[in-house]
């Protein structure tokens, strides 16, 4: 038995993405060094902000400025190889590796409830030890230099020192209402605080989010299919033929899927064939590699119960019809390899280019 | 009114998971004669290699030939494999000819098992075949999850997920209602082997999870047949008759959640008439390890017989079978004739967002 094929492959996709109101008017402000949440009709601030009351459903109305330090809700330390280092790398969303500041990504991942919000917000809590965490640390942004509307606009929390009248309590206290202030008693500077701070809207139109998708794969065909793939580096066409009720399918399958037979018998085919339905392709798409135009057909050879699809070569135009009889053009034998391009095309079989 | 049994079930891991006390579920034939090649992942079975056995010997266990089931319902996710309509190859493991209607999503089995159930409420057919089935080997799983998040202002920190499931362990651990040891003895209980002071010894991955409190990862399939009342007499075992199955989403950002709840849960519990009330078993789909106290709390029994019999997620987690596989274990408690009154529990979603439960019962319909 030859041994089961295994390839590489990666899937890589493009998002480029508009925002809505609630989630432009998030980032825009991180560009302008403000954290903004929404206002719900039970006065509760929801960070990031929401588009639609969380309770009602009702569109939001009121977009507000939260302080951009606040506490620790809960954390973690991450252990283990860094995101896009060369140990591990990185195959996730964004653009490149989040390198965070001169320290790179920060190891602690934590919730933090910032003044004024009454939910948290998932960000990095730069310390240089797991000890230096805990529920109710006191915490402040630490804003990135250049800034594009993104959530790394804060590059990460950091301890704070001088977390003003809210002093740092232990985490079984209740708070009280002295000490969780309304937005409007928050001290910081840059946190001016009450309903749409007066920022203008995004310079540049509405702001895009890209994500770049990039997730490696091994594909394996199975057993079934990689000795057909293999017959195929030999000129051959195997084809499987259910021992229920007779069907033969090129490709095999590992079970026929109209009676449940299986294991299907190897039955070789000679190639020839009869096109079944055929379209003229006109049109670029990404990753084409054929010339433009180019005819893809559904061939059933001889003997198969079912089509496939391939392409149809040496048949100009008017030639490729339904029910045209064609044959296999393989390729050099140097080329030879387990896949079906190991067949260059169909050409219509007997007189080339000539219609029948 | 027409009621559901479950009358079968079978599920196949690719990875050692402790035996069930209770009789194991039927397990497939002997491997199929396109033999697997040892040396390749999932033995280089695809997806339909791999749920053809599992289809045939949960037909057999309900007595069924593959012609009777009216209806299929199927789950997989084509990021596992990375292929655009990739689960078509694994179709060819289903009865085929003449066409059923086939409703698939991409999710966990547990969902098109839920809504399956309601196909044959609403007389869509008399017997239904529920299939789910992952290769997640064929990827970076880790990488294929990271997908669901947030792309706004979640993903572009790239934080592992168990990251993130670490966050609601710390909470859960902070608010007084559980202690590290309880996460050893957890992992101790579905882990055979695991000693939980030594355990307790093992380095975090994220704190305070450590490896044994993360599932691992395999491939797998899964398969119920669930038939209306009619045909429940055709079982070879005792029928499962599903009492009530519900599911509830929360709000996605973790931030804006009590991690330390499950608030979906609880409310699906309620609709259910759960709480206050007895369970002989009850299987959770915990992929981590604290997730079996919050899920259990928010259930509200008065008394559970057993938690887990199967081993649970932890030692062998199909992606997108595990659900189904809880409710398939749930439901072979009684099947075996071994427990009168169950629940299945299937999770999507960082930090247990998503929450299903299946109420099964013996001697009903």
């Amino acid at each position: 038995m030859t041994a089961p094929l295994r390839a590489r492959h990666q899937l890589a996709m493009s998002f480029r993405r508009s925002l809505g109101r609630a989630e432009s008017t998030f980032l825009d402000g991180l560009a302008h060094g403000r954290i903004r949440g929404s206002r719900g009709a039970d006065g509760r601030v929801t960070v990031p902000p929401v588009d639609w009351d969380p309770v009602t459903g009702d569109p939001t109305v009121e977009f507000v400025a939260v302080a951009d330090r606040g506490r620790v809700e809960t954390w973690t330390w991450v252990e283990g190889p860094d995101r896009g280092s060369d140990e591990e790398p990185h195959r996730g969303l964004g653009k490149e590796p989040y390198r965070g500041g001169r320290k790179g990504r920060p190891r602690a991942l934590a919730l933090i409830r910032l003044h004024g919000a009454d939910t948290s917000l998932l960000h990095f809590v730069d310390v240089d030890r797991p000890e230096h965490l805990r529920r109710g640390l006191a915490v402040r942004a630490d804003w990135a230099e250049d800034r594009s509307s993104a959530i790394t606009d804060i590059r990460a929390f950091v301890p704070d020192d001088d977390p003003g009248p809210d002093d740092d309590p232990a985490p079984d206290d209740d708070p009280g209402p002295d000490d969780d202030p309304a937005p409007d008693d928050d001290p910081g500077p840059d946190d001016d605080p009450g309903p749409d701070d007066q920022l203008p809207p995004p310079a540049g139109g509405p702001i895009h989010v890209v994500s770049e998708v990039r997730v490696d794969y091994i594909y394996e065909p199975g057993v079934t299919l990689s000795g057909f793939l293999h017959s195929l580096a030999e000129r051959r066409i195997m084809g499987g033929s259910c021992p229920g009720c007779g069907a033969v399918y090129v490709p095999p399958r590992p079970q026929c899927p109209a009676c449940g037979g299986s294991p299907m018998g190897a039955l070789e085919l000679t190639g020839s064939g009869t096109v079944t339905a055929y379209t003229v392709v006109h049109t670029p798409s990404p990753g084409l590699t054929l010339d433009l135009p180019f005819t893809c057909a559904w061939i059933r050879l001889d003997g198969a119960s079912v089509p496939f699809a391939h392409l149809l070569g040496e048949a100009d135009e008017g030639v490729a019809r339904v029910g045209l009889r064609v044959e296999p053009v393989w390729v050099a034998d140097a080329d030879l390899a387990p896949t079906w391009e190991s067949i260059r095309y169909f050409r219509p079989a007997g007189d080339k280019g000539r219609a029948q | 009114m027409i009621e559901v049994a479950v009358t079968g079930f079978a599920a196949d891991l690719t990875a050692p998971h402790p035996a069930p006390p209770h009789p194991a579920p039927p397990h497939p034939a002997p491997p199929h004669p396109a033999a697997p090649h040892p040396a390749a992942p999932d033995g280089g079975r695809t997806d339909a290699e791999l749920l053809a056995p599992v289809v045939a010997a949960a037909l057999e266990d309900s007595g069924l030939a593959p012609d009777q089931i009216d209806v299929l319902g199927t789950a997989s996710s084509e990021f596992l494999g990375g292929l655009v309509g990739g689960m078509m190859g694994a179709f060819d493991a289903l009865p085929g000819w003449p066409p059923r209607p086939h409703s698939h999503l991409d999710g966990d089995g547990a969902f098109a098992f839920y809504e399956t159930w309601i196909r044959l409420l609403a007389g869509e057919g008399r017997a239904a075949l529920v299939c789910a089935f992952g290769r997640p080997s064929a990827s970076d799983r880790r990488s294929v999850l990271e997908l669901q998040l947030d792309p706004y202002t979640v993903a572009p920190l790239g934080p592992p997920l168990a990251a993130l499931a670490a966050l609601q362990a710390r909470a859960l651990i902070d608010s007084g209602r559980c202690r590290e040891a309880d996460l050893a003895r957890i992992v101790a209980a579905r882990r055979p082997g695991t000693d939980p002071a030594e355990l307790l010894g093992r380095p975090y991955v994220a704190s305070p999870l450590r490896a044994a409190d993360c599932s691992t990862v395999v491939s797998g399939a899964a398969a119920v047949v669930m038939v209306t009342g009619d045909l429940a007499g055709r079982a070879r075992r005792v029928p499962a008759w599903i009492a009530g199955a519900a599911h509830r989403m929360e709000r996605h950002y973790l931030g804006a959640r009590d991690l330390t709840t499950s608030p979906s849960t609880a409310a699906v519990a309620a609709d259910l008439g759960l709480p206050g009330s007895d369970l002989d078993v009850l299987e959770i789909h915990a992929p981590f390890s604290h997730q079996e106290l919050i899920v259990t709390e928010a259930i509200g029994a008065r008394r559970v017989g057993r938690v887990n019999p199967s081993g649970g997620a932890l030692p062998a987690d199909p992606l997108m079978v595990t659900g189904l596989i809880r409710v398939g274990m749930a439901a072979e408690a009684i099947m075996a004739g071994q427990a009168g009154r169950v629940v299945g529990h299937a999770t999507n979603g960082p930090c247990l967002q998503h929450n299903l439960l299946v109420l099964l019962e013996a001697g009903g319909g």
